[in-house]
């Protein structure tokens, strides 16, 4: 078996080598004979034909000795490429813009891959990821609990705490993410922070680039700030990579600590999409977030749970475990300052597993659905790209129609000559593959800073695996058999005898396959339409979103946020701070208003909690959201009060409680009437008891979660009559990008210590539909790109018709044609080419665009006026394909043609 | 080709170049005239066929070929048995002993 393989390899790869051994050795063998007939007194002349006759036919030899070295597929194929190469260097134009158009086909569909790859099919780059298994409660218990919740899914530390000690499937682990400040004052910097356990790197098998990781000893309750963890990225940045990093100290959050190790490089954290910088042990919170008591608190959610499978564990096994034990410990994890009235569902939260190969990912909720479309998309336009250059390659075979029949009549076999031609197809796409990784390296890349904004950028591992590698050569192999098999088939077929008697004198001849042709542009037209219709959904609903009254002026605000480092001051030290904020802020040149809110619109952090009509009971009430603002609020947004009074500065904490509300909470509170002066109790939640408040006035809607969102109820509290803090809110006159230096220094005028960021809020809204915007010019590039190859196509397809129909074309103008007649009749074919195609686009775009309805936003993937408009663009562009050739027909010189015969 | 040469069954020749290459390394005009001079010239192998018949062989390691020079100083392709071909000689001469001492059974029954 070796000896075959080896024998066949040497074959292969010395065969000029063998051939002429073979040659000596027949020639040895001829000589010897020869000579011994000599020896026997025969002239040499004679003994030498004598040789040969005994021998037999030489030639016939050596073709068995070859065929006997069994490697002739090899060299066949071999030689099948060498052949197809050189044809097509014969028409460098039609290879390059196969390979150029077949490349960037390719390419744009291994992006997409690449990135639903990166996002949703490569397991972590940890040791033996499908051994890790996720510990949560369902979104449904989380739904119900009380308190703060940082991320979905998480647990109070107590819960991981008690979890951890009480379970015996897992190796478990822990971690959260935060955003860390390094800067010690002023504008902030932040970077993304990682609190891990201290099982976190052993048990995913970490072992560090540099220094140490953390180990169990490292996470103790009371360990201060003992050191942190850098990721090799924050290291290469930020440190240079020097070893030298090791020991030198970071500011973190107003405290520093010394780097103690950097984890190994590809490793970002378990959040795909998001990559740490900082590390540091889960029990460093209390010294990075000083005075919130995360460790301790009871109704602070934060905490994702993790573990590897025990030996002997399957997650099957281990969910049941999980889920017997959730009693328990939601029962030892129990506080007191739980609200009552929500007791009943904390004990009853439930906990599940989830693979956890894959790590946690909000990016790829979000982009799943869309980076599948986009997928599609691009497969649709790689597929129009190839039926284009499948006319194409018909009619290259058309051209050697002849030579082709000829050989088929001297008794090549039918396969082989398939096989060489497909040789063709195989040289194109080969070539076109390996650009095409290329193109989506830079693809995927240039797409990841599209999605990603300055503030959040994203993180994916796009580098070639061997699922993309696999992909790109099943692509590959598809659309070789696809641009390929038709031509040659089709070339193939015809029988000999025809096409050796000449050239095809009536209409009824075939040799391009005219019908295959015209067949496929309706399956193009068929599909632009498909493309052009979701193009045109993605662009009228990212309108739709930009153009969505949000209820407030968007334009011209800031958000500034400011603290000061270290444990929060006593309250009134704090009170006193922020009154010289606002009035510091106030006296900036070019600010208008000035005003508080702890929950900036649009920005994703929601409040909400359980009101009930005073008087009624707690069952009959209804959920609301909540926002608490400082007066001011509603002009420093440019919303409407429509009934009764803003918040005042009067609305202090010793004044009754007072709220506004909007209109949806209106018309839900007091039907017909109007809430003003009612009252209304609000649940009670872990930092305040149930409170009795009394609407003061009504605003008119506005957006409050997402742009997305209908109105939901709101309820908007005074921030001074509760012990919250919020962020400011600047309404200038002057573009902000002017203030900003001035507003920076008069924060630091107030108190030199302080850290702050701001940013627009503007184009924080923007960023929340950056998904949208995405979907938008995407989706846009390739319908634009469908419509141009298919009336590319359609082009081509119509001119050849024209060319082949020379002759009748001007038998009919001799006869008395008008030269408008022609054109008018070569459109009306192609019109009903056209209307074929849209028609059946028709039908599959009603199948197909229902996939995208939860991506829209204003309208149904089935609206009548984007079908229209689709309809008729497409017509349009078809319409000014075919006029060219119509053109042409309408040219053609009667005598000419006649005499050509 | 003589007249009254024996036509061989498929694949004694493979059996014949074996054995004729167990006593020393040869090349292929010797091997055809080894076979011929040992069978007092009733085989004549097909020349022409000798050589697919040992580069076949080559293939499946059982002789193994080296240039050398001949008995007049030309270049030639020696061929050798190797211990695989060894193998395979025992084998086939086994089953070619046995199968036409069968065969001459049946037709020794008058």
């Amino acid at each position: 078996m070796l000896s075959d393989l080896r024998y066949r390899l040497r074959a292969l790869f010395r065969r000029d080598a063998i051939e002429r051994e073979l040659d000596d050795e027949l020639r040895f063998h001829l000589e010897a004979q020869a000579a011994m007939e000599e020896r026997a007194g025969v002239p040499r002349d004679e003994a030498l034909r004598r040789a040969r006759l005994a021998f037999g036919r030489v030639d016939a030899a050596k073709e068995a000795s070859r065929d006997g070295r069994g490697i002739s597929i090899l060299e066949i194929a071999g030689r099948d490429l060498r052949y197809a190469a050189r044809t097509l260097a014969r028409s460098p134009i039609f290879t390059s813009v196969a390979i150029v158009s077949l490349a960037l086909g390719i390419g744009a569909n291994t992006a997409m891959f690449q990135l639903l790859n990166a996002l949703v099919l490569r397991p972590l780059p940890v040791s033996r990821p499908y051994e890790l298994v996720e510990v949560r409660m369902p979104d449904a218990d989380l739904d119900k609990a009380r308190g703060a919740i940082y991320r979905y899914p998480s647990v109070t530390n107590g819960v991981w705490e008690d979890l951890r000690t009480r379970q015996q499937a897992l190796d478990t682990f822990a971690w959260a993410d935060d955003d860390f400040n390094l800067a010690p004052v002023g504008e902030v910097h932040l970077v993304s922070g990682l609190f891990v356990s201290g099982d976190f790197f052993p048990v995913l098998g970490l072992t560090p680039a540099a220094g140490r990781l953390f180990g169990p000893a490292d996470d103790r309750r009371g360990c201060g700030l003992p050191g942190a963890v850098i990721s090799h990225d924050f290291w290469q940045r930020e440190l240079g990579g020097s070893p030298a990093a090791i020991g030198r100290t970071l500011n973190v959050n107003a405290r520093t600590v010394p780097i103690v190790g950097v984890a190994p490089a590809g490793f970002t954290g378990l959040q795909v999409g998001r990559s740490f910088d900082v590390a540091v042990p889960i029990c460093a919170v209390d010294a990075l977030r000083p005075g919130e008591r995360m460790l301790e608190s009871g109704t602070a959610w934060w905490v994702t749970v993790m573990g590897r499978l025990r030996p002997g564990w399957t997650r099957d096994r281990a969910d049941a475990h999980v889920r017997t034990l959730a009693p328990a410990i939601f029962k030892a994890t129990l506080q007191a300052d739980y609200p009552a009235v929500s007791v009943q569902d904390y004990l009853g939260s439930r906990l599940e597993t989830l693979s956890g190969a894959t790590g946690r990912s909000g990016l790829r909720e979000e982009y799943q659905t869309p980076l599948s479309l986009l997928l599609a998309m691009t497969a649709l336009v790689l597929l129009i790209a190839c039926t284009n250059l499948t006319n194409l390659m018909l009619a290259r075979g058309a051209v050697r129609q002849r030579e082709l029949s000829l050989r088929l009549a001297l008794g090549a076999s039918r396969i082989r000559l398939v096989s060489q031609l497909l040789a063709e197809s195989v040289i194109i796409v080969g070539a076109s593959a390996a650009a095409a990784l290329a193109v989506s390296q830079l693809t995927s890349r240039a797409l990841v800073r599209l999605i990603g904004s300055s503030r959040q950028p994203i993180a994916l591992a796009l580098e070639p695996d061997w699922r993309v590698l696999g992909f790109v050569a099943a692509s590959g192999i598809v659309t070789c058999l696809l641009l390929g098999l038709a031509p040659a088939l089709r070339a193939t077929r015809r029988h000999p005898g025809e096409a050796l008697r000449g050239a095809p004198r009536g209409a009824s001849e075939d040799p391009g396959g005219l019908v295959l042709r015209r067949g496929l542009i309706v399956a193009q037209v068929a599909i632009s339409l498909v493309l052009v219709v979701g193009a045109l959904l993605f662009a009228r609903s990212f309108r739709n979103l930009v153009t969505e009254p949000l209820g407030f002026e968007r334009q011209g605000v800031l958000v500034v946020a400011a603290e000061l480092p270290g444990p929060p001051p006593s309250p009134a030290a704090m009170t006193a701070l922020r009154q010289a904020l606002t009035a510091g802020l106030r006296a900036v040149p070019g600010v208008a208003a000035v005003s508080q809110t702890n929950v900036v619109p649009l920005s994703g952090n929601t409040t909400n909690n359980r009101i009930w009509r005073d008087g009624a009971t707690r069952a009959a009430g209804m959920d609301a959201f909540f926002s608490r603002i400082s007066a001011g609020y509603l002009d420093t947004l440019g919303m409407r009060l429509v009934a009764g009074r803003d918040i005042a500065e009067t609305d202090g904490p010793e004044a009754p409680k007072v709220a506004l509300v909007n209109e949806t909470f209106a018309r839900a509170f007091a039907p017909g009437g109007s809430p003003v002066g009612r009252q209304f109790w609000i649940e009670a939640t872990p930092s305040s008891p149930q409170t009795r408040y009394e609407i003061v006035g009504v605003v008119k809607d506005a957006k409050y979660r997402r742009v997305r969102e209908a109105a939901s109820p709101v309820v908007y509290l005074a921030l001074a009559q509760h012990k919250s803090y919020g962020v400011w809110l600047v309404r200038t006159t002057v573009p902000v990008r002017a203030l900003t230096e001035t507003i920076r220094a008069a924060l630091l005028r107030v108190d030199g210590r302080l850290g702050f960021v701001f940013r627009s809020l503007d184009t924080s809204i923007d960023d929340t539909l950056i998904r949208d915007r995405a979907m938008a010019m995407l989706s846009a590039l390739f319908g634009v790109l469908a419509a141009i190859l298919a009336a590319v196509g359609l082009h081509g397809v119509v001119a050849y018709a024209v060319e082949r129909r020379r002759r009748e074309i001007g038998i009919r103008l001799a006869l008395g044609a008008t030269r408008s007649g022609i054109v008018s009749s070569v459109l009306r074919e192609s019109g009903l080419l056209v209307a074929a195609g849209l028609a059946v686009g028709l039908a599959l775009t009603w199948v197909t665009t229902g996939a995208a309805k939860a991506l829209l936003f204003g309208l149904e993937p089935n609206d009548a006026t984007t079908l229209g408009i689709a309809l008729a663009g497409l017509a349009a562009v078809a319409l000014a394909a075919s006029v060219l050739p119509a053109r042409r027909a309408a040219r053609v010189d009667p005598m000419a043609t006649l005499r050509d015969d | 080709m003589g007249d009254d040469a024996l036509a061989m069954p498929q694949g004694t020749l493979d059996l014949l170049i074996l054995k004729t290459l167990a006593v020393e390394p040869q090349h292929g005009w010797a091997i055809s005239q080894r076979i011929q001079v040992l069978s007092s010239d009733a085989l004549r192998v097909q020349q022409g066929s000798l050589y697919p018949a040992l580069h076949r062989l080559e293939r499946r390691g059982w002789i193994e070929a080296e240039w050398g020079s001949s008995d007049n100083n030309r270049r030639a392709k020696y061929y050798a048995l190797t211990k695989k071909g060894r193998a395979e000689l025992d084998a086939q001469t086994t089953a070619w002993r046995r199968l036409t001492l069968a065969v001459g059974q049946v037709l020794d029954v008058s």
